[in-house]
């Protein structure tokens, strides 16, 4: 076994630190306290090159392979980019222009990979729907065909970017009668006639995402929109839970990162009882506790990262248990920042309640802990 | 980076495990009864497994590496735990102090083969050179040394104890050689943890050592916290095996027993808890890899990361040792039952080595630099 990061990878790494801590860290603060989304920030990580990063550069990416892509994303969590920006990034580049890149045509590619990796368009993945959550088979919007068309009918919610988005990556039911196995993939420009999204949904945390519903009446789309095969929809989309459990997860790895630095600088400075916090062993407990949590986790998001690079196939055991861990076990030291912080944690200005509350997501988006624990017993 | 294990590391990993099934007799329930039983099963294993390199030092550069090193110790914990803490803190850990010890100048007259016992806790509370209470008068050519120490792995079976103390206002680490006169064990007979293990306190009533017998190291909180390294990864290397063992136990009985006419594991509460203890194992066994991989880099971090995996294992040994429990029942309170075993054992490594207690303020304190 062989841990070491490249160079390479430690040198990009620190770019990318110095890169965000520059052009997005400091408008952070101002973005979520208006619950806005950070269009500026957004193209600047396009022009650096973050949001096409693993994507073949003759389509505009930047050709790395995915612990590098990982490393990058935990660079901005570690730089202080707020879960908001990273998981509009993550479901941009990983759940929507990815499966265009896997499954789609050349067409599909050479169309619309380009303004998805410059960050001219935005993307996102509508999967679930009001009465399909975790059950995804049970899902209601159809995709019935007609003639050159597929007429899309039906609802997502809680879709990422839903009301920002240029392009949408829509499941839907091709056969109603079937389970999984019925479920196919499209794409869905802003603008078609039958297709709107709603309006930006009030929430506790990630707030500078923005997530909406997405509508769709009578929404024709040509039969050219179809990704991949009529049918193979669910397997598409299983096959973003590797995205899901290292790209979507390293942000929260290096936000961890984060706030111990920034919980360290803090107990130094704080003084209690005429002398820092830092000197009392309840506070270095919840340090001790934040570092061991952020080396745990570490460690199984790059495990998942590793096994793609390696053209593994996905291991749902491993890829659940990354998922589980981070999402059950990383509240705890969440909330060890935010109380080291004391009344200054719950107050806006030192990050912590931001943390807090992007961090609740953990266990709930992306498969619920629930779901993971069902995968990981069918798999024991 | 690589997360697999080569090809050749998992044949040693399999000749380790045949090795140990030779000396199954060993591990039968009641087969060690006695500490002669004890040292005689060490001796036997220990010959048995010297020729697999279960015993090179972590760092040799003709060994398989710290992490198979570390891999080899889990599958020898899985099937005893009791011995290899034996194993381990009577030869490994002693070998590698001596290792240190002789890197620093310090010669020592004592065949490292044979087996040791370290006595660094006084009172039952963590090594603090600071307070030792331990006396030495100095004779002619030997001292005589009076004091205690407590919870002395492998007491009554080591051919030598490490003893930590002060001679004229300098720490000092002082072989005692067994039998000696003035040496007297106190053993802790009904102890919960790690059955088979003899664990006693030391008693030392004016007791003789030679002078050459006396080393004075440099730095001894240097050199004590070198042996906690590496008492930390046993300590690391039998959680996991504890682990592996326990949860192996609770599925096969999940899978194999009913209730309300359908598995146990068909049962959402115990697939969901199996699948938390499956969760933490997987982890914990990632981060102790990593910390043992990183033993042998020059990373600044490996002692943080060395505490961050013993805190980890050992803790999360207790928590599924506690969740195995409520899905196997009552049974685990029925003749010394391996998962009841477990929870306290998994509380006993907890204490030694760096304590978790220690482990985290020092873990904040590099944190806090």
């Amino acid at each position: 076994m062989d841990f070491e990061l490249s160079k390479t990878q430690r040198m990009f790494k620190k770019e990318v630190i110095r890169f965000a801590k520059k052009e997005i860290s400091p408008r952070v603060q101002e973005y979520e306290l208006k619950n806005e989304f950070d269009f500026e920030a957004f193209k600047k990580m396009g022009e650096f090159g973050l949001l096409g990063l693993h994507f073949p550069e003759d389509l505009g990416g930047g050709g790395a392979d995915v612990l590098t892509t990982i490393i990058a994303g935990e660079a901005l969590g570690e730089a202080g980019v707020d879960g908001g920006l990273t998981l509009a990034y993550g479901a941009h580049s990983f759940l929507c222009a990815d499966t265009i890149f896997c499954h789609g045509t050349d067409l599909h590619r050479q169309k619309y990979l380009p303004q998805l990796i410059s960050g001219e368009w935005i993307g996102c993945m509508g999967l679930t729907e009001p009465d399909a959550g975790s059950d995804v088979a049970s899902m209601k919007t159809t995709a019935i065909r007609d003639g050159d068309h597929y007429v899309l009918n039906g609802s997502k919610i809680f879709i990422t970017n839903g009301p920002i988005a240029d392009l949408a990556l829509v499941y839907a039911k091709t056969n109603p009668e079937k389970q999984h196995e019925g479920i196919s993939t499209f794409i869905v420009e802003k603008g078609t006639k039958g297709f709107s999204a709603g309006a930006p949904l009030k929430k506790m945390g990630m707030r500078t995402s923005q997530t909406s519903e997405l509508f769709f009446n009578n929404c024709q789309i040509p039969v050219a929109n179809l990704v991949g095969q009529e049918g193979m929809g669910f397997f598409y989309a299983m096959q973003t839970v590797e995205w899901d459990r290292s790209a979507l997860l390293a942000p929260m790895i290096g936000g961890m990162s984060y706030a111990i630095k920034q919980s360290s600088d803090y107990a130094k400075k704080r003084y209690q009882f005429h002398r820092p916090i830092s000197h009392f062993q309840a506070t270095k407990y919840k340090l001790a506790n934040m570092k061991i949590f952020l080396e745990a986790a570490r460690s199984l998001v790059y495990r998942i990262a590793w096994c793609k690079d390696q053209g593994q196939a996905v291991n749902h055991l491993e890829a659940a248990v990354a998922k589980l861990f981070i999402g059950d076990w990383s509240l705890n030291p969440t909330n060890d920042a935010m109380l080291i912080h004391g009344g200054y944690g719950y107050c806006h200005e030192y990050g912590m309640e931001m943390l807090f509350r992007d961090n609740r997501l953990a266990p709930i988006g992306g498969g619920t802990s629930e779901i993971q624990k069902k995968i990981i017993s069918k798999l024991i | 980076m690589n997360f697999t294990f080569s090809d050749n590391e998992k044949n040693l990993f399999q000749e380790i495990e045949s090795a140990l099934t030779q000396e199954n007799q060993f591990f039968m329930p009641g087969a060690l009864q006695t500490e002669n039983d004890v040292a005689r099963a060490l001796i036997a294993v220990k010959q048995k497994l010297s020729s697999t390199g279960y015993f090179k030092a972590f760092n040799d550069s003709s060994s398989f590496g710290p992490v198979a090193t570390l891999e080899m110790m889990r599958i020898f914990a899985r099937h005893h735990p009791s011995l290899f803490l034996g194993i381990e803190f009577g030869y490994r850990i002693f070998s590698e102090m001596h290792q240190i010890l002789i890197e620093s100048k310090q010669s020592l007259q004592i065949d490292n083969t044979l087996s040791c016992a370290l006595a660094f806790c006084e009172n039952f509370v963590e090594t603090d050179t600071k307070q030792s209470a331990l006396t030495m008068q100095s004779m002619d050519n030997y001292y005589l040394i009076s004091g205690e120490k407590s919870f002395v792995i492998n007491a009554g079976i080591a051919k030598y104890i490490a003893v930590n103390g002060h001679i004229d206002g300098k720490d000092c680490v002082v072989f005692i050689s067994t039998p000696s006169e003035g040496l007297e064990f106190i053993f802790l007979r009904n102890k919960r943890i790690f059955p088979e293990l003899p664990i006693a306190n030391i008693r030392l009533r004016n007791c003789p050592v030679p002078k050459d017998m006396v080393l004075y190291p440099k730095q001894i909180h240097t050199l004590i916290s070198q042996v906690q390294y590496f008492e930390n990864f046993a300590c690391i290397a039998c959680a996991l095996g504890m682990i592996d063992k326990c949860i192996e136990t609770t599925t096969h009985f999940a899978k194999t027993n009913q209730s309300e006419n359908k598995p146990l594991i068909a049962h959402q509460a115990v697939a969901f808890s199996l699948a938390e203890t499956v969760t933490l194992k997987q982890t914990a066994e990632l981060l102790a890899y990593r910390a043992a991989w990183m033993s042998a880099t020059d990373d600044s971090e490996k002692l943080v990361m060395n505490q961050c995996a013993k805190v980890f294992c050992s803790e999360a040994a207790e928590t599924i040792a506690s969740q195995c429990m409520n899905i196997l029942g009552g049974q685990v309170f029925l003749d010394n039952h391996l998962v009841e075993q477990m929870l306290f054992n998994a509380k006993f490594i907890q204490l030694i080595g760096s304590s978790t207690h220690r482990a985290r303020i020092e873990i904040a304190d590099v944190l806090l630099k």
